[in-house]
């Protein structure tokens, strides 16, 4: 189990959520079943599109062991767009939309 | 100028021969045949010319991704691959799900046609719309598994997805299978083995385009809206937590298993028990899996722990896994079933096919008409899993007795004589998989099929399910859906299944999200909500099941023109006419009379001619096909 800290690129505090404190977002590569969900949800929020590759997040299925990996972009990396945490979203819309619960947010 | 949305725009023509690529433009066809099998048969029947065989370099090769393949709609996902079938000469489609058909579309392209024979092994490279034909030689002899390794390690990190075929397509056995995302298949019809043909090992395809949609809010909150529906359903629950096999135990108590070659329909009881989805959650599944933007999670991640295939291990068993090497074959060790299922995907072959030639094979050494010195010393006895698993790798290598199994059932016990042609259950000589006494409707769009004999163009579940007269009569126009032993109100309701199939094929969307499933899954209303948002067209239902009823239509004049079917061919095989079923419910059988006018009334509702099934001239214009009218 891996913790990602959520922090918009302001390291300011959502806008829109209700709560004001600093999110982290909590991926459980376990529960992954790889269905790519989130993947479409996030190049939506960042396109209004669908595209693995206009995602923030990465799902790689290794196939011959049925593990799962869940990598949550940084800004680090110029061809694509970082998690910007849904800031015009109550929740992240990965979160929002993974049907198993792999990915979720908690106020800490 | 109207933007098209949801496709990627352009169709890949690809020659292996001339070594030449030409594009052309989706909507060419996807204004009336939306996309999957409905674009590939319109092609074949304009381009393939009659008295191709399937192994003919002029042969094609179709791999349609669907019309809402990679956008959000649940479960679209899915390949609809076509050729010629190398069973029956007639249509050949095989659908599969995974990864692969969406990243086609991230790459560019919505549909790719191969035509002509590469002088050397070769794979298909597609990498942001630059395609190039690579050197397969390295991988010929491969398993698909061992050549989806070795690619993705030769092509980098930034991972494509894969289709290939194993040592079966490339020996062109019968029942060589496409795999699709290593452990999904495109199983039947034989479409391996035309791959093989063609020295086309496998196709590997990157994209990082992407789809877009017409409404992509009000479309999201339709998909939202239809997955939680998905998702509240107890079958969809169920197949979450055991895949199809959770059926199985269900088929066997109405008997309806193809025990021993049809021979029985019930498996005993006790044996059936331990091939359940209890025992195989209990023992043997790690966890569920998906394929692409699908909420359900039908794929299991099996991992055998221990005896004598400890170590075993891979994604996904059907029920119909169990129909084959369970009740078919006789084997009650879900181990070695699983064993027998992953081994097909390695070696390319499809399950249905492969055990239907066996069992064949067994029913013969059973009445002594093959004995030991026929099959390379093995003793066929039902139940033996190390005799059947041998017989797979055999089949596969077209390695001794298994050579004459490659040949599929029918055309080996021409082989063979001695009254064996009577063992051979084909329709429309593939191996046949299902057992149909106990239930008409399923029955007959089994037999229909224009793929020879399958329940993925049409054949309604509905006989199994409770449904109240008055819904089905909502539903489907008649009172009978839920009634197993009526042919009243049967054409009607297989027409209606027909329609949904070809659209969900069309728009590359798995029929598990359908109502298919059960009552309170997607209607075709729904999917046409989900077509209108996505390409800002205005389809009303009925207009979207005329385009399912249109490529229905070509799927039948398909079959007539390239195999000479006629209404001889939609007669289910002799066993199932004459044998009743057995075990709980028994003395059931299919009634030839009757079977005969529920073919009058079949034909009828799609006006169709009664004596040679081809489309009657109103029917055609219609339909808009007028042009096929000869």
């Amino acid at each position: 189990m891996s913790k990602v800290e959520l922090k918009t690129r302001e390291n300011r505090p959502y806008p829109n959520r209700e709560t004001t404190k600093v999110l982290k977002l909590r991926t459980i590569p376990e529960k992954c079943a790889a269905c790519g969900i989130c993947e479409l949800a996030c190049s939506y929020h960042h396109a209004k599109s669908f595209s693995r590759s206009l995602s923030s997040i990465e799902i790689h299925k290794l196939e011959s062991t049925g593990k799962v990996q869940i990598l949550i972009l940084e800004a680090k990396d110029p061809l694509r767009k970082a998690c910007d945490r849904c800031e015009d979203e109550k929740i992240p819309l990965c979160v929002k939309w993974c049907p198993v619960g792999a990915i979720t947010v908690e106020a800490d | 100028m109207k933007k098209d949305f949801a496709i990627a725009g352009k169709i890949l023509n690809i020659d292996l021969s001339r070594r030449k690529v030409v594009e052309e433009a989706t909507p060419n066809y996807s204004d009336r045949f939306l996309g999957g099998l409905g674009i590939s048969l319109w092609k074949f029947l304009r381009e393939l010319p009659r008295g191709t065989s399937p192994f003919d370099p002029e042969n094609i090769i179709a791999f349609g991704a669907g019309l809402l393949g990679g956008t959000m709609a649940p479960g679209a996902c899915r390949v609809s691959i076509a050729s010629k079938n190398v069973f029956t000469g007639g249509l050949g489609s095989a659908n599969a799900g995974g990864f692969w058909a969406p990243e086609l579309k991230y790459a560019g392209f919505d549909h790719i046609f191969i035509r002509g024979k590469s002088e050397k092994p070769v794979y298909l490279l597609i990498d942001n719309g630059e395609v190039s034909l690579e050197d397969a030689s390295p991988l010929w002899g491969l398993t698909t598994w061992e050549t989806e390794e070795l690619l993705r390690k030769k092509l980098g990190k930034k991972e494509p997805q894969f289709l290939s075929i194993g040592p079966a397509g490339e020996n062109r056995v019968k029942a060589a299978a496409v795999i699709v995302s290593r452990s999904r298949a495109a199983a039947r019809c034989g479409l391996g083995a035309v791959m093989g043909s063609k020295h086309l090992k496998a196709i590997a395809v990157r994209g990082s385009g992407r789809v877009e949609v017409a409404d992509p809010a009000g479309f999201m909150e339709a998909c939202r809206e239809m997955s939680a529906r998905i998702l509240r359903t107890e079958v969809a629950q169920k197949i979450r937590n055991y895949g199809t096999p959770v059926s199985f135990v269900r088929w066997n108590s109405q008997s309806a298993l193809p025990t021993n070659n049809f021979q029985r329909t019930q498996m005993d009881l006790e044996k059936a028990e331990r091939i359940s989805h209890l025992a195989i959650k209990e023992n043997f599944i790690d966890k569920s899996f998906s394929c692409f933007s699908c909420p359900i999670h039908c794929s299991q991640f099996q991992k055998i722990k221990r005896g004598p295939h400890m170590g075993t291990e891979g994604e996904k068993i059907e029920c119909q896994t169990l129909w084959d090497f369970g009740a078919k074959l006789g084997i009650d060790d879900p181990s070695a079933i699983i064993k027998a299922s992953f081994l097909c995907a390695q070696l390319g072959l499809d399950i249905d096919n492969v055990s239907g030639a066996i069992s064949w094979a067994f029913e013969c050494f059973q009445r002594g008409i093959l004995t030991e010195k026929d099959t390379d010393g093995l003793s066929l006895r039902w139940g033996d899993s190390e005799v059947v698993l041998e017989l797979i790798r055999k089949t596969a290598y077209q390695e001794g007795f298994g050579g004459l199994l490659a040949k599929g059932s029918r055309e080996a016990s021409r082989v063979v004589g001695k009254g064996s042609e009577k063992y051979s259950i084909t329709v429309k000589g593939q191996e046949l998989a299902e057992e149909l006494r106990a239930f008409k409707a399923w029955a007959l769009g089994v037999t229909v099929a224009a793929r020879g004999g399958a329940h993925t163009m049409g054949a309604p579940l509905t006989e199994r399910m409770a449904i109240s007269e008055e819904l089905s009569q909502k539903l489907y126009g008649v009172s009978t859906a839920s009634n197993p032993d009526t042919y009243e109100g049967k054409a009607k309701l297989v027409a209606y299944y027909e329609r949904l199939h070809a659209v969900l094929d069309a728009l590359g969307m798995c029929f598990f999200t359908s109502n298919w499933m059960g009552p309170e899954l997607l209607s075709p209303g729904d999917y046409a909500v989900l077509y209108n948002l996505a390409t800002g067209e205005n389809l009303s239902e009925s207009d979207l099941m005329m385009i399912g009823e249109r490529i229905h239509n070509l799927g039948k004049i398909f079959n007539v023109r390239h195999a000479d079917f006629g209404r001889k061919d939609d007669y289910p095989p002799e066993r199932l006419l004459n044998e009743p079923t057995t075990g709980s419910q028994s003395g059931l059988r299919l009634d030839e009379k009757k079977w005969s006018n529920l073919l009058d009334e079949y034909y009828d509702l799609h006006g169709w001619d009664r004596a040679s099934g081809f489309p009657k001239k109103e029917t055609l214009v219609k339909l808009g096909l007028l042009e096929l009218n000869s």
